[in-house]
C-alpha cells in the first residue's frame, strides 16, 4: 500500500465544495482532514491492463442514456473525487445511472449484460468473454472455473471467483458499473442460497445474503478517474461453489474520438446528399 | 510470434493479479445482524489480530431539537446538521423538518491512527410524511470515505451500514440524502449504530507485563 502525507480532500461530485474546488475561489470544506490519500492511490494503482476478449458473445445493448455535450475534461483536476455506490437490486442499479449529476457533464452511460444461461459447458483455468469495455476473464483463487448449469462458478468449493475486466484510459471513461445475480450452485447444478463478500478492484465491498437466483448486487464508481478492473466473489462459510448467472456492465465516459469522427463524416455526407438532391 | 509471447505474458499476469485477490477496504451491509457479527466473523476478517469491536447504539432520546443536534460520548461523539430547516428528535429517531433536506452526521472525537475512531456506522433509515408515518422513498447514504449505498426504502426503517476495514481510514461523517420521490418527505434515522476497533491501551499492556514479572518473581521465591 502506498502512503502519502499529502493533504487529501474528498468532494462529492457536483456539490458546492466540488464546484469551488474547480474554480478555487474560496477555501474548501475538508470532509476528511486526516487524508487517507494512500489507500486511494493504491486503489488507482490496482488498475491492470486489458484482458483477452472472446469475440462473438451474445451480448445485448440495453440502453444508451445521458448523451450530452462533450465536456471540457482535459486539464480538469479530478483528484479527490471518490465515490463508489452499492446497490442491492437491478432496478436501483439501472436507476442510479440515470440520476442527473452523477457523472460529469457530457458523459454517456450505457449498460449491457452477459448471461451464462446458454453457454456451452466448459471447465478450465480461466474463461473469457465479452467485447471492448465489457470484456471479462473469469478465474478462481485455486483450481478451475466452470461454465455450466447456466452459471459461471468456481470448480472447487470454498474458492473465490474472480472477474477481471478490460480496462480503458480512465479520463475517456470505461467500465464504471458492475453487477450480477449471485449465489451458489451444488453438484447437480441447483441454485443454493448463501453469503458472499463481493469486493471491487478499488476496495469497495458488500457482504450480502443471496437467497434466490435473481438476487442482485452491484456497484457504480462515479469517480471519473477510476474504472472497475476486477471483482472478487468470496464465499462465506458455504458448502457450495460460488456462482453468477448474469453479469451487468455499466459504461460511463465521453464518446470516443472515433465515434465523434464517424458522426462528423456522417453529417458531411448527409449535407452533401441534401445539396445534390436540391440541385 | 513476439506479439503472441507478449499477449501470453499479459494474460498470465492478469490472471496472477486476479488470483492475488482484492482486499475489502470499506464493506457495505444491508442487514443489522450481518453488520453486528462482521467484526467476529473469521471469514470476513475485518480487523487485524488483537483488535475487537466496541459498539454504541443511539436512539436519540432526550436530545434537544435544532439546526444542529449533538450526542454520544468519547469515540462515539456525534453532531448532526441539516442542509435546510432544522432537526427534530421524536424520542425514537432523528428527522429533518424540511422535506428533501439532507442530514449529515459528523463524528467529532479525536482519534488515533491506525485503528480507533468510528470504523462502523449503521442505522434504520426511513422517510416519514407530515403525519409522521413511514413512507417509501430512495436514499443515498454517503460515507466520508467515498463509499455509498443507493437504496429504495420500502416503508419502515431499513438497515444500511458500513465497516471500514482499512486501518488507515476512519469514518468522519456520513450523509443521508433523499433521492427522487423521497425528496417530498422527511428523511431520518430511527436508530444509529456506531462501531470502533478497540486497541489494548498501553497502560493495560504495562500492567499485564508488571503482573507477569511479579508472578515470575514470586514463583522463583517459592522454588
Amino acid at each position: 500500500m502506498i502512503h502519502s502525507s499529502t493533504s487529501f480532500r474528498l468532494y462529492e461530485y457536483g456539490s458546492t465544495e466540488w464546484s469551488r474546488s474547480q474554480g478555487a475561489a474560496s477555501p474548501n470544506e475538508v470532509i476528511n482532514p486526516t487524508g487517507p490519500c494512500g489507500p486511494r492511490i493504491s486503489r488507482v494503482a490496482k488498475r491492470v491492463g486489458s484482458s483477452p476478449a472472446e469475440k462473438g458473445t451474445g451480448m445485448q445493448l440495453h440502453s444508451l442514456a445521458m448523451l450530452g455535450t462533450v465536456g471540457l475534461l482535459a486539464g480538469s483536476s479530478w483528484a479527490g473525487v471518490v465515490s463508489t455506490v452499492a446497490c442491492t437490486t437491478l432496478a436501483e442499479w439501472n436507476e442510479f445511472a440515470a440520476e442527473p449529476g452523477v457523472f460529469p457533464a457530457g458523459w454517456t452511460t450505457a449498460t449491457t449484460s452477459e448471461s451464462f444461461e446458454s453457454k456451452r459447458p466448459l471447465t478450465q483455468a480461466s474463461i473469457s468473454g465479452g467485447l471492448g469495455w465489457s470484456s471479462w476473464t473469469a478465474s478462481a483463487s485455486a483450481g478451475d472455473v466452470t461454465q455450466e448449469f447456466g452459471a459461471m462458478s468456481t470448480a472447487t468449493v470454498g474458492t473465490t471467483l474472480f472477474f477481471n475486466f478490460g480496462g480503458k484510459p480512465a479520463v475517456l471513461g470505461g467500465l464504471h458499473g458492475i453487477g450480477g445475480d449471485f449465489g451458489f450452485i451444488d453438484e447437480s447444478g441447483e441454485y443454493q442460497p448463501g453469503r458472499i463478500e463481493i469486493t471491487l478492484s478499488n476496495g469497495a465491498a458488500v457482504v450480502q445474503e443471496f437467497t434466490a437466483k435473481t438476487s442482485f448486487a452491484g456497484f457504480w464508481v462515479t469517480d471519473p478517474e477510476v474504472t472497475i478492473t476486477g471483482l472478487s466473489l468470496k464465499p462465506l462459510a458455504s458448502m457450495y461453489a460460488v456462482s453468477t448467472s448474469n453479469l451487468y456492465f455499466g459504461f460511463a465516459g465521453v464518446p470516443a474520438p472515433g465515434a465523434c469522427a464517424l458522426l462528423g463524416i456522417a453529417s458531411v455526407f448527409a449535407s452533401g446528399r441534401r445539396r445534390t438532391s436540391n440541385q | 510470434m513476439k506479439n503472441f509471447a507478449f499477449a501470453t505474458i499479459a494474460a498470465c499476469s492478469l490472471i496472477a493479479s486476479a488470483n492475488a485477490g482484492y482486499s475489502s477496504e470499506v464493506i457495505a451491509f444491508s442487514d443489522l445482524t450481518e453488520w453486528q457479527n462482521a467484526p467476529t466473523d473469521a471469514d470476513i476478517n475485518l480487523f487485524g489480530a488483537g483488535y475487537s469491536a466496541e459498539y454504541y447504539t443511539e436512539n436519540f432520546k432526550g436530545l434537544a431539537n435544532g439546526m444542529s443536534v449533538s450526542g454520544g460520548a468519547d469515540w462515539a461523539a456525534w453532531t448532526a446538521t441539516v442542509s435546510a430547516g432544522s432537526l427534530q428528535t421524536t424520542g425514537t429517531g432523528l428527522y429533518a423538518t424540511q422535506a428533501g433536506a439532507t442530514v449529515t452526521m459528523n463524528f467529532t472525537a479525536d482519534y488515533q491512527m491506525p485503528m480507533g475512531g468510528v470504523r462502523g456506522i449503521g442505522g434504520g433509515f426511513q422517510f416519514v410524511n407530515a403525519q409522521g408515518q413511514a413512507v417509501a422513498g430512495k436514499i443515498w447514504l454517503k460515507l466520508s470515505t467515498g463509499e455509498s449505498i443507493f437504496r429504495t426504502i420500502s416503508s419502515a426503517n431499513q438497515f444500511m451500514g458500513f465497516w471500514v476495514a482499512d486501518p488507515n481510514q476512519t469514518i468522519t461523517s456520513f450523509k443521508i440524502q433523499p433521492m427522487g420521490t423521497g425528496a417530498a418527505f422527511f428523511v431520518g434515522a430511527e436508530t444509529m449504530y456506531l462501531g470502533t476497533a478497540v486497541i489494548p491501551a498501553p497502560g493495560a499492556v504495562a500492567l499485564l507485563g508488571a503482573a507477569g514479572l511479579i508472578g515470575g518473581a514470586s514463583r522463583r521465591r517459592t522454588v
